[in-house]
């Protein structure tokens, strides 16, 4: 899911916070990056309005976008 | 602040729970609406999970809302780190009439608990919440700009 969206992030990753050092969130549909907005729902309301509901990876360029997310017990992911 | 207080004699044993009702994201919403399609939505039961830096709800919810992973993140837990699916979600709090919160989540397995979604700290962190396990009651303050005027 998302294989070729995530790894055309992971290439053009530099780049884009070299050109948004704001930050931003990026959306990439199959091997096309669509544009960076400054807001998570802007960019959603971009990437539903172009392609639709379908499959297509929001995200989040700057520096906070390191951050990793913790639970403090074990649990079941589902993925 | 507006606050929503609960009291339970088995505070201990259910923990902080509160009505919570799940969306797609306000995107979605706004072109099934456009649309004229019905908006899928559901009512679960949230744990506050102050151990959860982040949301996530019982995964066969996703297929009822339709919902589309939007991308990927590393977890920590105590067996180490692993990297899972989020979903783009909203999230009323029902007990204060809020606007939508919208948060990303990840889909869990939680077939075998008592609750279907677990409200993080990406939600407290608007919220001051109060414990009081000598009262077994517990008391949870909203930050204003997310109350439906």
């Amino acid at each position: 899911m998302l294989e070729k969206e995530l790894k055309i992030y992971e290439e053009n990753k530099a780049r884009l916070r070299e050109e948004n050092p704001s930050g931003g969130y990026v959306i990439i549909k199959d091997e096309r990056i669509f544009g960076v907005w400054n807001d998570r729902q802007d960019a959603l309301n971009a990437g539903i309005k172009e392609f639709g509901n379908v499959p297509f990876l929001v995200k989040e360029i700057g520096e906070k976008s390191n951050n990793i997310n913790s639970f403090s017990r074990d649990i079941l992911f589902v993925n | 602040m507006p606050v929503f207080s609960y009291t339970s004699p088995n505070l201990e044993n259910n923990g902080a729970i509160i009505g919570v009702d799940i969306f797609p994201p306000f995107a979605v919403i706004k072109d099934l609406r456009d649309k004229q399609e019905n908006v899928p939505t559901k009512k679960l039961i949230g744990l506050i999970d102050t151990g959860a830096s982040c949301s996530g709800f019982d995964a066969p919810i996703a297929n009822e809302l339709n919902l589309i992973v939007r991308d990927q993140q590393p977890v920590l837990t105590p067996s180490g780190e692993s990297t899972h699916y989020l979903y783009d979600v909203v999230l009323v709090l029902n007990e204060f009439f809020t606007r939508g919160i919208p948060i990303q989540a990840y889909g869990l397995d939680l077939s075998k608990q008592p609750y279907d979604i677990l409200i993080g700290r990406d939600i407290l962190k608007s919220c001051t919440l109060i414990f009081n396990g000598w009262n077994n009651s517990y008391d949870l303050h909203l930050h204003p700009e997310h109350i439906r005027t």
